[in-house]
């Protein structure tokens, strides 16, 4: 074709997506030029051509195996109560492991200043954080923000971490409305920067010791299990009431299941390890928890409960 | 996850992108439930191939699923689901022939029509020629006439799924438009 007339101009003209002047141009020029009249021809017959192919719709098969392992990524990623901790209310909660109780700690904006340092303790059969009636999935004492126990897992995400730390504004907890299902009404002020690049994993292990004998024994599980041990290191979180330290595990995404059955294990190993009279303090208390958080302004707590409160586990994501 | 779960069926994509990122799998498994057919189709004319279509366009739910975080809603879910499913595909037949896996595990054969078994004359010899010419287009080529004849997207969502300026899409197509030209005149004999 010798006319020197666009190609792509005569491509767009084709597809109907010229503007007017374009257009002007273009219906100007094949008035005239059989060359680009037969090429619009050629493309006619060659986009009829190519759309007689059929459209194929997905096998019946294909949704299920992805619902199992995008079920599997949420269970890991994602409790029910991490949905409250990433969207609603950027909780910090810290999880005693242990099969009937938990504790939760929570440190609010208004009381960060002072003294006293907030803890909870749920009482027993309460551990479940579902919203059946008449049962209040969490406690609450001035001063601190609604808290939540889960459950079989752990959870905390970058802004926890950075709550744990007191870094977190007054305007950042601002709450969103959830709908019946519990679930954000509207995305958050940061739903832009919410999304999170890293595709790491994070895990937080907060022990009321310095938390050296817990990372050695994660880091051999991880390293007989060949996983990279991409980082770890103690450092101290929370208030001086928890004495909690933390290490942090980042590991690529596809390995997040050996991961969870390794501190699964773990988990298990620590319920094991606590003693019947930490758990026995923590039901008493627990039972009188409503009474007792009010008054929580910092009188320390039983040394047998200070070692109790310290084993939990934290898995997070950034 | 066939079915849309109650209560969400009124939510618009990004409502549920929202609540896929806050964990809700129902809300994902809508997601795929609206999308898939269209995301397969593409793939299964991209890759030629049932059987690989399928393993693909699961992965490439998968891996938005993993990656949801990372989406800001400046594009259509679609669009993203598009260019994720793309890249899986590109890297699903890097990897087949990398390994040198025989005719049938991605190789590019018409995938089997196996639900209007009495239409199968001319038009279906026309069609598997039309697949094969589609196949021996290189993956850029492929992925642009897919977009714009089969999937009927306009210029500005091809080029937010290529990445690419507007105006590369119109000279990209045109390129593309020839060289299929070329390899339906090599597989049928004739000019289309």
């Amino acid at each position: 074709m010798g006319c020197g007339f666009s190609r792509e101009l005569l491509t767009a003209y084709f597809d109907g997506e010229v503007d007017a002047s374009e257009r002007a141009q273009t219906e100007r020029h094949i008035t005239s030029c059989s060359d680009c009249l037969r090429e619009l021809a050629d493309m006619k017959s060659l986009s009829m051509r190519v759309r007689r192919l059929e459209r194929r719709p997905a096998p019946v098969s294909l949704a299920e195996p992805i619902a199992r392992e995008i079920r599997l990524i949420a269970a890991i990623r994602f409790t029910r109560a991490g949905r409250w901790a990433q969207w609603a209310v950027s909780m910090a909660a810290v999880v005693l492991v242990s099969a009937s109780v938990a504790v939760v700690v929570r440190r609010h904006a208004a009381s960060r200043e002072s003294a006293g340092v907030p803890v909870a303790v749920e009482a027993p059969g309460r551990s479940d954080p579902g919203t059946s009636e008449g049962v209040q999935p969490w406690v609450t004492a001035p001063g601190f923000d609604r808290m939540y126990t889960p459950f079989d897992g752990w959870l905390l995400d970058g802004r926890e971490r950075n709550d744990v730390e007191g870094g977190e504004s007054e305007s950042e907890r601002e709450e969103t409305p959830l709908d019946s299902s519990g679930f954000p009404t509207r995305p958050p002020a940061d739903f832009e920067a919410a999304a999170d690049k890293s595709e790491s994993l994070e895990v937080w292990i907060v022990t009321s010791d310095d938390g050296r004998g817990m990372r050695a024994k994660i880091e051999d599980r991880l390293k007989r299990r060949g996983l990279p041990f991409v980082k770890g290191s103690p450092t101290l979180v929370g208030s001086d009431y928890v004495r909690s330290r933390y290490l942090e595990v980042e590991l690529p995404e596809d390995e997040l299941r050996l991961l969870r059955e390794e501190i699964l294990h773990e988990a298990a190993a620590l319920e094991q390890s606590t003693s019947e009279a930490e758990a026995k303090w923590l039901r008493e208390r627990g039972e009188r928890a409503t009474a007792d958080e009010k008054k929580l302004d910092g009188t320390p707590l039983p040394e047998s409960a200070r070692r109790a409160s310290g084993r939990r586990i934290i898995l997070a994501f950034r | 996850m066939g079915s849309e779960p109650q209560g969400l069926s009124s939510y618009s994509d990004r409502e549920l992108v929202w609540r896929s990122q806050a964990g809700d799998t129902d809300a994902f498994g809508l997601l795929v439930t609206r999308h898939q057919d269209r995301i397969f189709n593409a793939v299964v004319r991209f890759c030629g191939n049932a059987e690989d279509a399928q393993d693909i366009t699961q992965r490439a739910f998968v891996n938005a699923f993993r990656k949801i975080r990372e989406f800001k809603g400046e594009s259509a879910f679609t669009t993203w689901m598009y260019r994720i499913a793309f890249n899986q595909a590109v890297s699903f037949l890097r990897e087949s022939r990398r390994q040198g896996l025989p005719a049938g595990s991605g190789s590019g054969m018409e995938p089997v029509d196996d639900r209007r078994p009495g239409d199968r004359i001319e038009s279906e010899e026309n069609r598997a020629k039309v697949q094969e010419a589609l196949n021996r287009l290189s993956s850029d080529d492929r992925r642009i006439i897919i977009l714009k004849e089969l999937e009927d997207r306009s210029y500005d969502q091809i080029a937010e799924v290529l990445r690419v300026p507007v105006g590369t899409v119109r000279s990209r197509l045109f390129r593309a438009r020839q060289a299929l030209k070329q390899e339906l005149k090599l597989v049928i004999g004739t000019s289309p």
